[in-house]
């Protein structure tokens, strides 16, 4: 039983880390591009 | 691709990853123990979906690839290299979750069997594809050759799949699951599987993409700052 958790937790954890990323490095660019373009306007 | 549309996908795949997991994992809770394997052959449910999933993000940096040489579009570049990185990711999944199972069924680790030996390079070439396009990365002969290349990999998927029948019997990895081998009561959890990992690359190719597209996006700002500093 404890490698098949093992095998899920690993999957879960993996993909859970790399969705989580994803989502930090977005918000960082959506953060940059907005600062970028509010200098500009101005 | 248009922002709208991008995020309508991402949503969509996204909800749809959300509401089929659950179910995906009670299948597999809830189904029959193998009567050899015992509890273990529970880990092929995530290992052989992980397999698709990483089939179809090296199939995609391939389609990427060539609707990029054909049209020169940076879009098609984009969606190539996100897809090697998604399909890299589940690779790295299938080939540690391989191994649990055969540590706990085989009594090892690793074997150098076909398969296995032909999964580690199809890992191996999409991975060297990402390290190429991160040490020269920007320039248009970059995403022609990078293009080149992912299409070249791509042998090797139909390969990897047939290897067990090409080996002839000298393999030791089981056969293909969908193939035959499954009990009664095993398809609905094995193809659910399937569907969920599918849905979930799905979600993280278009999360992928979206993050490409907004760095363009920065880079060219960072561009157009440094050639006008006054605009800043």
């Amino acid at each position: 039983v404890a490698f098949v958790i093992a095998a899920y937790a690993l999957v879960i954890v993996a993909l859970g880390l790399y969705a989580g990323w994803l989502a930090a490095a977005r918000r960082g660019l959506r953060k940059s591009l907005s600062a970028a373009g509010k200098t500009e306007h101005r | 691709m248009s922002d709208r549309a991008l995020g309508r996908i991402v949503r969509g795949t996204g909800l749809a990853a959300l509401l089929l997991v659950p179910v995906w994992l009670w299948l597999v809770v809830n189904a029959p123990l193998d009567s050899v394997q015992g509890v273990v052959q529970k880990i092929l449910y995530v290992h052989v979906p992980c397999a698709f999933a990483a089939y179809a993000g090296f199939a995609g940096t391939a389609l990427g690839g060539a609707l990029y040489l054909w049209r020169r579009s940076e879009g098609w570049d984009r969606l190539a290299a996100s897809s090697a990185e998604v399909g890299v990711l589940f690779c790295a999944l299938m080939i540690t979750t391989g191994p649990i199972w055969a540590r706990a069924t085989w009594g090892r680790w690793w074997s150098w069997d076909v398969r296995l030996t032909l999964t580690l390079l199809l890992f191996l070439v999409y991975l060297s594809y990402l390290l190429l396009r991160s040490f020269t990365e920007g320039s248009e002969r970059t995403a022609r050759f990078a293009a080149v290349y992912g299409i070249a990999g791509l042998a090797i998927v139909p390969l990897n799949y047939f290897a067990i029948a090409l080996a002839g019997g000298r393999s030791i990895h089981p056969e293909n699951l969908q193939q035959g081998s499954l009990g009664a009561g095993m398809r609905a959890p094995f193809w659910a599987g399937v569907v969920c990992a599918l849905a979930l690359f799905a979600h993280l190719l278009a999360r992928r993409v979206e993050l490409a597209t907004l760095r363009d996006r920065d880079a060219l700002e960072a561009e157009r700052a440094e050639a006008a500093p006054w605009r800043s």
